[in-house]
């Protein structure tokens, strides 16, 4: 137990994805197979349900810790845990023997049938033998009140190290739903199955942002043009009738899109798409913040399902019937792609990413001017002739951003993020006015030279309004042009909208606070292209 | 005629006051008189019009208030008697210098305790347990869940942060109270692991005490002459989390090192990388410990939680009064 304690008090010590996969990691060597098939369930908030409940423990605690109710509760009011201040409270423990997580969390479970004199024992038992802070810790897992710890990612890498297996495998040895109370370590994670080769993605051939003269890409014929959708890169994959779902991080997430499972039954060949992930409702895409949601949900529910529901955006066909085709040329890969995506049933949610017709490089800028308005951000200008290649170096596939979104906002609090790292400040937050008044509309922290930043830091000592820690409200006067990517609704924002990947341009000192935008102009945008 | 019996000791608006010898322990407001428990900033005030301290306080309080303050130093167990009242200054264990103060007039005795902790840090001259009749004890940790590891468990986990950082080439940062708690974190950690550099105010500190011989190990002053090179896998030893003497630092560790550190929430919350609960001021255990040690039956909750702390001392059958001072609560020194 106590080496699965001092690597949760690590991982809640650092902000660092390297330090976290090096604690896991380290972890795992020094550790039984039984107990981190339990750690790795832990981190990821696979918590066993919960035998006692915190209520219970607080009243069992009276019966070996002589600290009266009422200074429990001023303890509390310090620590904000119940767990953690029982676990401070009780007496030191006097057993000496060492108890494995494993262990801990068997008697655990065995909780289930047992009754209140029999929880009790057991528990006392356990507090007997752990020290304060794995204490903690079992009363977290206990009472199922132990959040998630660390990110499948991180896990994910740190597994990849310890078994020297690729990310995709341990990603798909994770993805089936597994339970450390019935699965172990070797079957889970050491057992290569059969669909581990059928789920194996193909590395993703990407583009780079336009940096030539659009007229230097020549002869008009010889370039393909799609929207550039504003949702998630994504292969599905479809073999030996079986569907998985890649993003291009190499996370499998299948179980978070249930539409796509349909296509087991309903399609008959088997293939490989790359494409776009995206919320679409009534032939419209939604905005990537409403994708978002059904990725941070734990569990899927039916209004969320009919709420957001996705399709995917089909650009290219890499793989038919066990064929790679990635080296067929662009035309002869999207032609195959549209016939066996009109082979699909008329509702399915796979869809074809059109191709635009154009005739001159100064038609395709107003295209591309436009392509907000129909929910896409930009455009992407592929060679007819061109293979699916590796990697992103290359000049056969450009993408085409449309023009960031602009508005003149005033300062209104900046932030130094930590003190010791910097001595200027470095994060700031913005506002539009609104009536007489400003309403802060997003932080922003990029775009600004070094000496801007001395600049403004020196503004923000003699006009500081009111200090909030490292935050400080500021006297409304400087105006600077922002640009950002994205807008849309928020219930969560004062200004009712929220901005996505905002930058700093410019330093309007040309400009007044009162001729900033207004948030009125914000809506209008959120309502055009929202 | 009704005769008002004054105790010895009383609580008043300008601070701990003794009648009898017309003097005052730790003023707040400008006296004639002052008895100093230490030097931090809460307990040792500027404008008295007389300063007496232990010889070890005396060279601190002169940097923090003025060479030329009226000001002299007495011994740890030596006698002054003011108007037929003895006092005498004792070990405190805090910080170098800190005193508990005795007062005995016609078989009475009271002692100040000022802040103090029972553990013996190494370098501060160790608590030592005196016995009265009334004991005003301060409590900023007066609270069961405040219970501290033995320093040296505290130290191994120091070390052991310090030495892996150490062999990543990240400078090591510990925030720390510049008068206490960073001459204890420069003796007590393994000086094999790198070099130790302080901040101005630490190193003003402790040149002060190496005047005095007291032996306070060799460290490195900050300063715009330190390269990135020379901070890499040392420790800085750093009473602000804000100095430009360490914008040279290329990759850095921030720790705080006090009794805060206990719960989980402050240490989150605190912007900072590691948290080690190491305090100069006595935990739960040791209030008890010391009030039990100092055999008094009237006790005087100070400094921190007091009502709290006044309450259950009077369910173990404690006569208790809290007194209201303005010395540092919730945002202590530690
Ligand atoms: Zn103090
Ligand atoms: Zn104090």
């Amino acid at each position: 137990m106590e080496n699965f304690t001092t690597l949760f008090f690590e991982l809640d010590s650092t902000v660092s994805v390297d330090s976290k996969i090096l604690s896991i990691n380290n972890y795992l060597n020094r550790s039984t197979h039984k107990d981190s098939i339990w750690a790795i369930a832990l981190l990821l908030g696979k918590v066993p349900k919960r035998t006692a409940t915190t209520f219970e423990l607080r009243t069992w605690r009276c019966d070996v810790s002589d600290t009266p109710d009422w200074l429990f509760e001023e303890s509390l009011k310090i620590t904000g845990d119940i767990s953690e201040t029982i676990a401070i409270l009780l007496p030191q423990p006097q057993k000496t023997l060492k108890i494995s997580l494993s262990e801990v969390v068997s008697q655990i479970l065995s909780l289930k049938n047992s009754n209140e004199q029999e929880k009790k024992a057991i528990v006392f038992d356990i507090w007997d033998t752990l020290n304060r802070d794995s204490r903690y810790l079992f009363n977290k897992i206990l009472t199922g009140s132990l959040k998630e710890i660390s990110s499948n990612k991180i896990i994910i890498k740190a597994l990849a190290k310890h078994l020297n297996d690729p990310e995709t495998i341990i990603s798909h040895r994770l993805m089936t739903p597994w339970s450390p109370e019935t699965v172990t370590f070797e079957k889970l994670l050491k057992t290569p199955d059969s669909s581990e080769a059928l789920s194996k993605p193909i590395p993703f051939y990407l583009a780079r942002s336009l940096t030539v003269n659009i007229d230097d890409l020549g002869n008009t014929n010889d370039w393909a043009v799609e929207y550039k959708w504003d949702g998630l890169r994504g292969q599905l994959i479809k073999r030996q009738g079986k569907v998985f779902l890649w993003t291009r991080n190499e996370e499998l997430v299948t179980d978070r899109f249930p539409e796509f499972n349909l296509i087991k039954k309903s399609e008959k060949d088997n293939f490989v798409l790359d494409g776009e992930i995206l919320g679409w409702k009534e032939d419209k895409s939604l905005p990537l913040s409403a994708l978002q949601k059904r990725f941070k949900r734990k569990t899927l529910n039916k209004k969320l399902l009919s709420d957001i529901p996705v399709a995917f955006i089909a650009y290219d066909l890499l793989e038919h019937n066990g064929k790679d085709i990635r080296h067929l040329s662009y035309v002869e890969r999207r032609k195959k792609l549209g016939i066996l995506i009109a082979s699909f049933s008329p509702n399915s949610t796979i869809l074809f990413s059109d191709e635009i017709k154009f005739s001159s490089w100064t038609g395709l800028e107003n295209i591309r001017s436009n392509a907000r308005a129909i929910g896409a951000e930009g455009l992407m200008i592929k060679k007819i002739n061109s293979a699916y290649g590796i990697g992103r170096e290359n000049s056969d596939w450009w993408k085409w951003k449309s023009d960031p979104f602009n508005v003149d906002a005033v300062l209104l609090y900046a932030t130094r993020d930590n003190s010791f790292r910097s001595k200027n400040f470095s994060s700031f937050t913005f506002a539009v006015k609104h009536n007489d008044r400003f309403v802060s509309i997003t932080k922003a922290s990029i775009g600004l030279s070094e000496e801007e930043l001395i600049d403004i830091s020196a503004f923000v000592k003699k006009n500081t309004i009111e200090s909030f820690g490292p935050v400080k409200s500021l006297k409304p006067e400087l105006v600077f042009e922002l640009s950002f990517e994205g807008i849309s609704k928020s219930t969560r924002h004062k200004s009712g909208v929220i901005i996505r990947l905002p930058k700093i341009e410019r330093w309007r000192k040309d400009k007044h606070p009162h001729e900033v935008n207004t948030l009125s102009d914000l809506i209008t945008m959120l309502e055009h292209y929202g | 005629m009704l005769l008002l019996f004054m105790p010895l000791l009383q609580f008043t608006n300008k601070g701990i006051y003794c009648e009898q010898a017309d003097l005052y322990i730790d003023p707040w407001k400008k006296v004639p008189k002052a008895l100093i428990t230490h030097a931090h900033s809460d307990h040792a005030r500027s404008g008295h019009k007389s300063y007496l301290c232990t010889h070890e306080t005396l060279p601190i309080l002169k940097l923090r208030l003025g060479k030329h303050i009226p000001a002299s130093g007495i011994a740890y167990g030596e006698t002054i008697i003011v108007n037929g009242v003895k006092f005498s200054f004792h070990p405190a264990g805090h910080i170098i210098g800190s005193a508990q103060i005795r007062a005995e007039y016609k078989g009475e005795i009271w002692v100040a305790s000022g802040d103090y902790k029972v553990e013996d840090d190494g370098i501060s001259a160790a608590y030592e347990p005196i016995l009265c009749h009334h004991f005003i004890t301060e409590c900023t940790f007066g609270l069961p869940i405040y219970k501290w590891d033995k320093q040296q468990k505290v130290f191994d986990q120091i070390n052991s942060w310090w030495s892996s950082n150490a062999s990543e080439k990240t400078t090591s940062i510990i925030k720390a109270y510049s008068l206490g708690k960073a001459q204890r974190l420069i003796h007590n950690v393994d000086q094999n692991i790198g070099k130790i550099f302080t901040h101005p105010a630490v190193e003003k500190v402790n040149n002060a005490f190496r005047e005095i011989n007291i032996p306070i190990a060799k460290t490195i002053p900050l300063s715009p002459k330190v390269t990135s090179k020379d901070l890499e896998g040392a420790l800085v030893i750093s009473p602000s989390s804000s100095s430009e003497l360490l914008n040279n630092a290329k990759s850095i560790s921030v720790a705080s090192a006090s009794g805060w550190m206990m719960s989980r929430k402050r240490r989150r919350n605190g912007n900072i990388d590691r948290g080690f609960v190491l305090s100069d001021h006595v935990d739960w255990i040791g209030l008890h410990e010391a009030i039990k040690a100092s055999g008094a039956s009237h006790i005087y909750p100070t400094h921190g939680n007091t009502v709290t702390f006044s309450r259950y001392l009077k369910e173990q059958g404690y006569q208790t009064e809290i007194v209201k001072t303005e010395y540092a609560g919730e945002i202590d020194i530690d």
